[in-house]
């Protein structure tokens, strides 16, 4: 049973595609990360799947059915501008949203997810008075109240500091533990990377990559060397790079096509001693950038 | 629960439980009590302070009646039952008449400058003959510095009157009883219809009072008037700065827009009903305390909540709509403009409408269904009504309208939520609301 298919689903604004021709089938009981750069029809997206704008053209399922609304009681939604009822008690807001998705005595649950959210001496605080971090975990919270089967989660990471940002995802991971569906769209690539078995990247409103981190980095192949030696300099003029990034604790090194890491490792030992030399994929990141900034990139 | 209920509820809840609701509903009363608390202090607004006043009478014949009638009146008419002084009293001085009236006046004018005096009152000479001069001997002058005192002016005119036509009757050899009665002022009486009563007895018809048929379908009028404002901009308000608190969007994720709508809707128009209540039923309590309760006949009050919460239900989602469609209040003020004029239109005809409540303007117009309620009422409010037919049929005309408006504004909702910025035409609106 899939959750959420959308064939040939095209959208237009004016003379902008914003969606164009696009496939996606998102598998129930699993996470789904949406990726892409900033217009790239993340949001477009999201939003016709929840039936806030029609698409132009195409078909849009949610668990099976052509739904003509919005509101169905089986989504929770957290939009990427989201606000509160300022003047309203958060345990009142939280119950406000769970009766609105049809669940009439949400009391339990709101004290199990502000407990969970670590907020639980906050249900009769004004949402005026809350920080922005507090206020996006109660907008959470509002999504996830009324225990949704499907989670549409429009960058729900924005603004966080760790801390709370390592709170949201458990409780990401814990909603798809329990059976949910979780579809979010996200601009920090190693929350993808570590949460997502499925990753969607869309670009220019057509889909560029979709599948699972392995198969994606599969079609990338093993071209990236992660390396940290004494001397970074002794890295020019050796053939066979195509590109070198400095990370910091260590430089990320691209070969170019059919180039033997064996031979990097040997021309490199000559010039200098090495701490560390690792094949690996290239991370989402860098495939992100490939992708949408190819000219910056092979500069 | 049901959606609408919901959302009804936290509408209602969050609007009554303001400060600002608080504070609308005590000051109303600290207002009017405080009007009344006013009034009862300076009772009925009359400056007390005995008036001083000189008279030439050059008649001759005058000074002496008028020093009577006045000593009179200081003694038995200035105060109330229980002794307190309620009206001035007349302290009368007489000036013997001088050759130069002109340089007399202006010596009098001198000592009411100087405060000495509060008036003078200048009797003419030919003021009591029976055949008419039409000249300045026949002038009664009355002199002061305030034009709106009409303590003094409005006592001796009637009582010159009745001192001066004996004597002019006397003259030219009339009776003045006979003339009085014969001169007595003809009485039109205006009234309602005559009636059987209980026992078959023919009951006299009711005098029609014209303050009462003219007030009453005003009054109705402007309540209503004063209810659709209540609730139109605030339910343009409340989602406006839904939009602008990033609310709307998580909101119809959860509810179709017709529903939210229509939560909204009846929320805003509970508030403005309740603030209603409370002032309808103290301004109740006032008429039974000043034993006027009568005039507002229960029925009256009953089709006006129904066709008020009717008008409230359709302008409110006609405000509603215009507040989907703007970003800020200050869009929607171009937008507001014509729907404004619709409000007030039964205002502007409230003339035609009350004189002639079953003309064919006034019964169009009560047919055209945003008029429909403040129409209807008023036409109801004149005798003799309206036929009964008539407001039963404006409900359904004016409850397929606001259907039709709670519709429209949610399509507008819907597409206007998500837009930021320039508020759309009136030709993409109605695009918006036809292609959804």
């Amino acid at each position: 049973m899939n959750a959420v298919e959308l064939t040939d689903v095209t959208k237009t604004f004016g003379s902008v595609t914003a969606v164009d021709n696009l496939q996606l089938t998102v598998p129930s009981g699993t996470i789904y990360g949406f990726i892409g750069p900033n217009g790239s029809g993340k949001t477009t997206t999201i939003r016709m799947i929840m039936r806030i704008f029609y698409p132009d053209r195409g078909d849009i399922r949610v668990f099976g059915e052509t739904h003509s609304d919005a509101a169905t009681d089986r989504i929770g939604y957290l939009p990427e501008e989201r606000g509160l009822y300022k003047k309203m008690k958060v345990g009142d807001v939280l119950t406000f949203y769970a009766q609105l998705k049809g669940f009439n005595h949400p009391k339990d649950e709101i004290d199990k997810w502000l407990a969970a959210m670590g907020l639980a001496d906050r249900i009769n605080t004004k949402v005026e008075t809350m920080s922005k971090g507090m206020a996006q975990k109660i907008q959470f919270i509002a999504a996830v109240i009324a225990k949704p089967e499907l989670v549409i989660l429009d960058e729900p990471f924005s603004g966080l500091d760790p801390v709370n940002l390592e709170v949201l995802r458990d409780a990401i991971i814990d909603l798809k533990r329990n059976g949910s569906t979780v579809i979010f769209s996200t601009h920090d690539m190693s929350a993808a990377e570590k949460m997502c078995d499925q990753i969607f990247m869309i670009h220019n409103g057509k889909k560029v990559l979709d599948g699972t981190l392995q198969s994606i980095q599969a079609n990338y192949g093993n071209d990236t060397i992660r390396l940290r030696l004494d001397d970074p300099t002794a890295l020019s003029n050796v053939n066979g790079i195509e590109k070198v990034s400095n990370q910091g604790n260590y430089q990320e090194v691209r070969l170019t096509n059919g180039s033997d890491p064996q031979q990097l490792l040997s021309e490199l030992a000559g010039r200098t001693s090495i701490s560390l030399f690792e094949i690996a994929s290239p991370s989402l990141h860098d495939i992100f950038v490939r992708i949408a900034r190819p000219e910056a990139d092979a500069s | 629960m049901n959606k609408v209920m919901v959302v009804f509820k936290r509408e209602y809840l969050a609007q009554v439980q303001s400060k600002t609701f608080l504070v609308t509903i005590v000051l109303m009363p600290v207002l009017m009590g405080g009007s009344i608390l006013v009034q009862m202090l300076v009772g009925d607004g009359v400056d007390t302070k005995d008036r001083s006043i000189a008279i030439i009478d050059r008649t001759g014949k005058l000074y002496e009646p008028i020093r009577q009638l006045a000593n009179q009146r200081n003694e038995n008419d200035i105060t109330d039952d229980e002794g307190n002084k309620v009206r001035p009293a007349f302290k009368l001085t007489q000036v013997e008449p001088a050759e130069d009236a002109a340089a007399q006046r202006l010596e009098l004018s001198k000592k009411i400058k100087a405060k000495e005096l509060d008036a003078f009152l200048d009797i003419g000479p030919g003021i009591l003959g029976s055949a008419a001069n039409d000249d300045s001997s026949e002038e009664v002058r009355y002199h002061s510095q305030s034009p709106t005192d009409r303590e003094f002016i409005g006592w001796i005119d009637g009582q010159l009157r009745s001192l001066v036509l004996p004597t002019r009757f006397n003259e030219a050899n009339l009776n003045a009883k006979v003339v009085s009665a014969a001169i007595r002022p003809v009485n039109v009486r205006n009234l309602g219809l005559m009636t059987v009563d209980e026992s078959g007895n023919i009951k006299d018809a009711e005098e029609s009072n014209r303050a009462v048929a003219f007030l009453m379908p005003f009054g109705f009028c402007m309540l209503m008037f004063m209810a659709v404002m209540i609730s139109g901009p605030q339910m343009m308000q409340n989602i406006i700065e839904e939009k602008m608190q990033r609310i709307a969007e998580v909101l119809i994720g959860s509810i179709p827009p017709f529903q939210l709508m229509l939560g909204k809707l009846v929320g805003v128009i509970a508030v403005a009903l309740t603030l209603l209540g409370i002032y309808l039923s103290g301004g109740y309590f006032v008429a039974r305390y000043f034993n006027q309760a009568d005039l507002l006949p229960l029925s009256h009050v009953a089709w006006m909540l129904g066709y008020g919460a009717l008008a409230m239900f359709m302008f409110g989602a006609i405000f509603g709509g215009i507040g989907a469609a703007c970003s800020e209040i200050k869009d929607a003020q171009t937008l507001i403009t014509p729907v404004m004029l619709v409000v007030c239109l039964p205002l502007f005809l409230l003339g035609p409408i009350i004189e002639a409540p079953n003309g064919p303007l006034a019964t169009y117009a009560s047919f055209f269904p945003p008029a429909t309620p403040m129409v209807m009422i008023m036409r109801m409010a004149v005798p003799p009504g309206v036929p009964t037919w008539q407001p039963w049929l404006g409900i359904p005309l004016v409850l397929a309208f606001s259907a039709f408006c709670v519709f429209a504004a949610g399509r507008v909702f819907r597409i206007g939520i998500l837009m930021q910025g320039k508020p759309p035409k009136a030709g993409e609106l109605a695009k918006w609301i036809v292609k959804g």
